[in-house]
């Protein structure tokens, strides 16, 4: 029996704070076709494929005891496992990336992984209740941010250098974009993980649909951001929204954006992997802290490892190993335990 | 638990503490040690050494400024600057800085690479506009025994930033320059700076290039015809002659424009260019005719027509069709174009909207 439970109105939160970071902040270290019309439609795309496999997970929650199945299926939960690792350790390491290549330059990465590792452990062992108070104390202030970042690029912009391509695109490329960018999001996993903690379970889909369109209209308002700003130099950006923030200059006074971008960044970070670590937590199900610390420890030094060595995590990040968890999870997963718990039932009957 | 907590804390108001460059884990700077920079000035001598120039703000009592040079050489413009830090024993800090000075030499042979360094360090902006000067950048920039030359940088940047609200000149940004590398929109323009005998800093028009290198330079009238292309013309103020009198000027002030290029292709390459403007302008300078007689009116507009066709096929005659510069971007509709025999055809429909706060002129 769980006791910390959390509202439908949080969970949206929680996944909203994962878009947030996932495809605004740490953007430009996904190889996105940005560059050409193929965006738009991959967005769209995008946002339709993670409805229909988020499908399953809500049919299957409208009759509760199936989603303990899930929770009590071993094979998905070390795949589960080895997923959040994953994730965990791409998302720390793009933190410490970009906070060594932009705000801190001169810091010691040593100086900025500790402390969010060990404030995000801790927020995690108080509980999923605790990170979601947290998130939705802090979505009003991210959501501002995000629309200052936006509208002030948009007002700022020079539409006369816009490139002729901005809206050719193709299909096929368009869906493999969509495909790509979706294996780069965790929000399928984090929505059945967090599934049974949900206080109210009525018309969850629905609600998911509606944040499934406001999603999508914030990804199509950053990459718009992004086009007017630099047009096809974005794929010589490293970081494209902190260099929309810098690059915000509205009259003589109204520039440098970047603490507004910095605060944003530690917040939704910290959130996101306090939230990996309390997920990876419950996939481990294990009642003793010490095991999880312990485990947390590896964690933080493979962090350290692959931030010291880029190229290696460029090439760990972008390999067909975590591609392939990441499609098994979004894709196969909902639908194999469809099969799994209609299975059951025939064998019951 | 607790207690760990207080150690940890005690911990980061040690390690935390404000400036000091020994620190093993905040390597920041003193304030002192500091050089804050207001423009930079780069050129390369022939040896293919880099010499970098910078304006350095030095704050005085009562809220005044000097400026001082600081410069050094180096093999890159990272090397020069590390240079810099190690001459005069200051960090320069480059994200207040104001303008990026080229020299001549440097834009003639290339300015793609020279304006890496700006795009990576994390100190330096993109919005930084960007100027080319006649000459070298030690003359133009760092003339130490002339007082007015100390300020050079900053003024050309005064120059470009007023001027840009009257439309006198185009400014280009590093982040500009980097989207038509990116994009092959068009050639580049870049305003071009002179130091007169009285040595005050001076627009005198603009470096023209074709690809990333400078090939011409061109009056600042003579650009004109280019900005009525990229609608960048709106607060511009254009003299035409009085269609009754060919002694009398008339002063008029562009309110706003729009162009659209229209290409036409055939069999795959750009034969002809169909370029439609509409624009809107005001008198603000009328010494002999009643702004408000339509008769008047429409021969005014017409001549007006007639000044921006003859401004626009001048560019094109010399810069696109003489030197093969695709300075009107037209490139981005077949990027084989022979631009040497492209066809233009101009279409401009002018209206004079009003005559500012006089209705009549004064006899």
């Amino acid at each position: 029996m769980i006791n910390n439970k959390i509202s439908s109105i949080q969970l949206f939160i929680i996944l909203f704070i994962c878009r947030i970071i996932s495809f605004a902040i740490n953007m430009p270290q996904n190889k996105y076709p940005i560059y050409s019309g193929n965006i738009w439609l991959s967005v769209v795309i995008k946002s339709i494929l993670s409805f229909i496999v988020i499908m399953p997970y809500v049919i299957i929650f409208s009759k509760q005891k199936y989603i303990d199945n899930i929770q009590k299926n071993n094979a998905l939960n070390f795949i589960l496992f080895i997923y959040l690792m994953l994730k965990l350790i791409i998302t720390s390491v793009q933190f410490s990336n970009l906070a060594g290549d932009t705000v801190l330059p001169r810091m010691s990465i040593l100086f900025i992984i500790i402390p969010i590792c060990i404030f995000t452990l801790y927020a995690s062992i108080k509980g999923i209740e605790t990170i979601a108070r947290m998130a939705q104390f802090l979505i009003p202030f991210m959501i501002f941010g995000v629309l200052i970042i936006i509208i002030l690029s948009y007002i700022n912009a020079d539409y006369s250098t816009l490139p002729d391509d901005a809206m050719k695109f193709t299909f096929k490329e368009s869906f493999f974009g969509a495909c790509y960018m979706l294996s780069n999001n965790y929000e399928a996993a984090v929505f059945l993980l967090l599934l049974p903690y949900l206080k109210d379970n009525k018309k969850i889909g629905i609600k998911y649909l509606k944040f499934n369109i406001v999603s999508c209209i914030f990804d199509i308002s950053v990459i718009g951001a992004m086009f007017v700003t630099f047009g096809k130099y974005i794929v010589n950006v490293s970081y494209p929204f902190f260099s929309i923030a810098r690059n915000i200059k509205i009259t003589k006074f109204f520039e440098r954006l970047e603490s507004i971008y910095l605060a944003l960044w530690i917040l939704g970070t910290f959130v996101v992997i306090a939230l990996m670590y309390y997920l990876l937590k419950n996939t481990l199900k294990v009642k003793s802290n010490k095991i999880y610390i312990f485990l947390s420890g590896v964690l933080i030094a493979l962090t350290l490892y692959f931030t010291f060595s880029k190229s290696i995590f460029a090439a760990f990040s972008q390999s067909l190993f975590v591609f392939s968890i990441s499609i098994i999870i979004i894709f196969a997963a909902p639908f194999l335990s469809m099969i799994q718990i209609h299975e059951r039932r025939n064998n019951k009957k | 638990m607790k207690k760990t907590l207080c150690i940890l804390v005690s911990m980061f108001c040690i390690t935390m503490q404000g400036c000091s460059h020994n620190n093993i884990l905040l390597q920041s700077y003193d304030i002192k040690k500091m050089a804050v920079i207001s423009g930079i000035g780069i050129e390369q001598t022939q040896s293919g050494m880099y010499n970098v120039y910078m304006q350095v703000y030095v704050p005085k009592e009562q809220d005044n400024m000097d400026i001082n040079i600081m410069y050094a050489s180096g093999r890159s413009i990272a090397e020069a600057v590390k240079n810099i830090s190690l001459k005069y024993n200051k960090q320069p800090y480059l994200s207040h800085n104001k303008i990026l000075i080229l020299s001549e030499d440097i834009a003639k042979m290339g300015i793609k690479r020279h304006l890496d360094y700006i795009g990576r360090d994390i100190e330096m902006r993109e919005s930084v506009p960007v100027a080319v000067c006649k000459g070298n950048v030690k003359n133009f920039i760092a003339a130490e025994n002339e007082e007015t030359a100390k300020y050079s940088g900053k003024k050309a940047n005064d120059i470009i930033d007023v001027s840009n609200f009257n439309s006198g000149v185009y400014s280009v940004s590093v982040l500009d320059i980097y989207k038509n590398f990116s994009d092959d929109s068009a050639d580049l323009i870049l305003p071009y700076l002179i130091r007169e005998k009285n040595d005050e800093v001076e627009i005198e028009g603009y470096a023209v290039f074709r690809g990333e290198k400078m090939i011409d330079s061109a009056s600042l009238n003579e650009m004109q015809g280019v900005f009525w292309i990229k609608n960048k013309i709106a607060g511009n103020v254009e003299v035409i002659g009085n269609p009754n009198n060919i002694n009398e000027n008339i002063s008029v002030k562009i309110k706003n424009s729009h162009c659209t290029a229209v290409p036409e292709i055939i069999n795959g390459s750009l034969k002809k260019v169909d370029i439609n403007i509409k624009t809107e302008f005001n008198v603000v300078e009328s010494g002999c005719i009643d702004p408000l007689d339509n008769n008047q009116v429409r021969q005014i507009e017409e001549k007006f027509n007639k000044k921006i066709k003859k401004r626009i096929l001048f560019v094109a005659d010399k810069y696109m069709k003489n030197k093969d510069t695709d300075i009107f971007g037209f490139k981005k509709f077949d990027k084989n174009a022979d631009l040497k025999n492209l066809k233009l055809n101009i279409n401009i429909r002018s209206n004079l909207s009003g005559s500012g706060l006089l209705k009549n002129n004064v006899e």
